[in-house]
């Protein structure tokens, strides 16, 4: 059973009207894995999170989620959108929005009960933010509400987190903070992340998936001695090889391509 | 005031509309918090219009057809619920631009309400009272009706409180763990139904809008959670009703307007008290 992949993809086609997005797109990601789903604007990274959440129905193709169709798997995702979408003037404390991340594992009326507040508690906790569960959500900096958006993912005990751009607009101590954080959940749980990055992605992360119109994977190989000295040696660097060109459809197929 | 106390003690119906006033702003602070942190105080002033259709519709076929047992607020609740579950459905199907649904259910349902007035002989002079309100008409029998009406807003708030504060605040959220948002959604949009049929004889339904979103913003700025907006929202909607009436009674003015002036007032003072509060 551990050899089953927690995501399958196969012949992905999706369009918006006439307007196609995500061609051919084919992979897998395996348990555990930590997976960056790179790629630029509008190439379909978010799309794709959207089709994996079940969200979005396929043109063509197949998505499985632990062998199921993913709108069946969504208890087993913990979603964390960006956070734009949310409403800053929302009267909720941290508690309030953690919380909501156990809806699925209990019945829909009635309060949450005592196992849902140490469950969130518990959330906040592994991601250093259980000193912030009184404050307003809005009075948060940037990093903060990305720590609790993701204990609010994480505490309906999902086996998959997928994220959506976790770190965007944040300064890069924050950022490591942040990696760091991702690398210790990815013990347990498998992370699929859509990163803002095209040119770096941190060195926890051990499969890159390039998303434009169709879906490369890129090898993610240790930098070499001479360049990590040009680029001050920074320890979280990895080279990920990207060879492929985003002007023209590149090949299709999930094999490194190096 | 103490005349105004005085009064309360000689007339019934001063004590009946007090009373109204407390027992719609419990309604209007309550679910008037989710109409302003969701946005949708387009679908409440849409709904709270249609109204005026099933109003004039239990008018006309109580007065012409001898329906005796059937009252306007009977047909306030049937038309109020009916536009709710038109929108929940046009949001769920998606067939139409949900806008141009909140626009047109408006229009129809006064269209209606004014057609069936005019078809019903000696009842003109009541459309001013339904569009603005007339919170001294107010029988023991409506009260009744608001009663139930609050019990039933409370009751179900408070067994879906958590659903309906993530729905509105994260919906797609609330959807990706297993909550029946669609429904979620229309359960509230039924909710706020019922609370624009508690403030039609308090403001009228052209005014409804502004007593469930102004006292529910004023307090906004002061609550942490959205249950502390509830409460304070529902405290002071009480206040400025029962002083809306004690100065229109005093006056002589019509109470409907005074209390939304009243709202609006303190609306404004709140918005400046917490720019001060934020540049000290």
């Amino acid at each position: 059973m551990s050899a089953a992949p927690a995501i399958r993809v196969r012949d992905l086609d999706f369009a918006y009207g006439r307007q196609p997005v995500l061609q051919g797109v084919h992979f897998d990601v395996n348990v555990l894995d930590f997976v960056s789903v790179i790629g630029p604007n509008g190439g379909g990274k978010s799309t794709l999170l959207k089709l994996l959440l079940g969200l979005l129905s396929p043109r063509r193709g197949t998505i499985e989620v632990f062998g199921s169709p993913p709108a069946k798997a969504r208890l087993k995702l913990g979603y964390m959108p960006q956070r734009v979408e949310l409403d800053p003037r929302f009267p909720v404390t941290v508690m309030d929005v953690t919380i909501m991340g156990r809806l699925g594992l209990r019945p829909t009326l009635g309060p949450y009960r005592r196992r849902d507040r140490e469950a969130a508690l518990a959330a906040l906790e592994a991601t250093d933010a259980a000193d912030l569960r009184d404050r307003p959500f809005s009075e948060l900096s940037g990093g903060q509400r990305q720590k609790v958006l993701i204990a609010r993912a994480l505490c309906g005990e999902p086996e998959i987190l997928l994220l959506d751009e976790p770190t965007a607009s944040l300064d890069p101590a924050v950022q490591d903070d942040l990696y760091a954080l991702l690398n210790r959940l990815n013990d347990t749980r498998t992370i699929l992340m859509v990163s803002h990055d095209v040119s770096m992605v941190s060195r926890f992360v051990n499969r890159v998936l390039c998303v434009n119109r169709t879906c490369v994977e890129h090898c993610v190989t240790e930098i070499p001695q001479e360049l990590a000295l040009l680029f001050d040696a920074r320890e979280d660097l990895r080279l990920v090889r990207h060879d492929h060109d985003h002007t023209d459809h590149p090949p299709a197929g999930g094999a490194c391509h190096d | 005031m103490t005349e105004f106390l005085d009064a309360l003690g000689r007339h019934a119906f001063l004590r009946h509309a007090l009373l109204a006033g407390v027992l719609a702003s419990v309604a209007s602070g309550v679910v008037g918090t989710y109409v302003v942190t969701r946005r949708i105080t387009a679908i409440a002033g849409s709904l709270a219009h249609a109204v005026l259709g099933g109003m004039g519709a239990a008018i006309w076929l109580r007065t012409v057809h001898g329906w005796d047992w059937l009252t306007p607020l009977h047909g306030a609740v049937f038309a109020a619920l009916l536009g709710a579950l038109i929108i929940g459905v046009a949001r769920t199907r998606g067939g139409d631009r949900e806008d141009t649904v909140i626009s047109a259910l408006w229009a129809v349902g006064m269209a209606v309400g004014v057609l069936f007035l005019f078809l019903t002989p000696g009842y003109k002079a009541d459309l001013m009272t339904y569009l603005f309100g007339n919170i001294v008409m107010v029988d023991p029998e409506t009260l009744r009706l608001l009663l139930v009406l609050d019990g039933v807003i409370l009751l179900v708030v408070a067994l879906f409180y958590d659903p309906l504060l993530a729905v509105c605040y994260d919906e797609e959220f609330a959807r990706l763990r297993g909550v029946r948002t669609d429904a979620v959604f229309t359960l509230l949009l039924l909710l706020v139904a019922l609370t624009i049929v508690t403030l039609i004889y308090v403001v009228g339904v052209v005014l409804v809008i502004a007593l469930i979103s102004l006292p529910v913003s004023a307090v906004g700025r002061f609550s942490r959670r959205l249950w502390q907006m509830m409460l304070l929202a529902a405290a002071l909607s009480s206040v400025l009703t029962a002083a809306g009436l004690a100065l229109a009674y005093r006056a002589d003015l019509p109470a409907g307007a005074v209390t939304i002036l009243l709202a609006a007032l303190v609306y404004v003072l709140a918005g400046a008290a917490a720019s001060l509060r934020r540049r000290a």
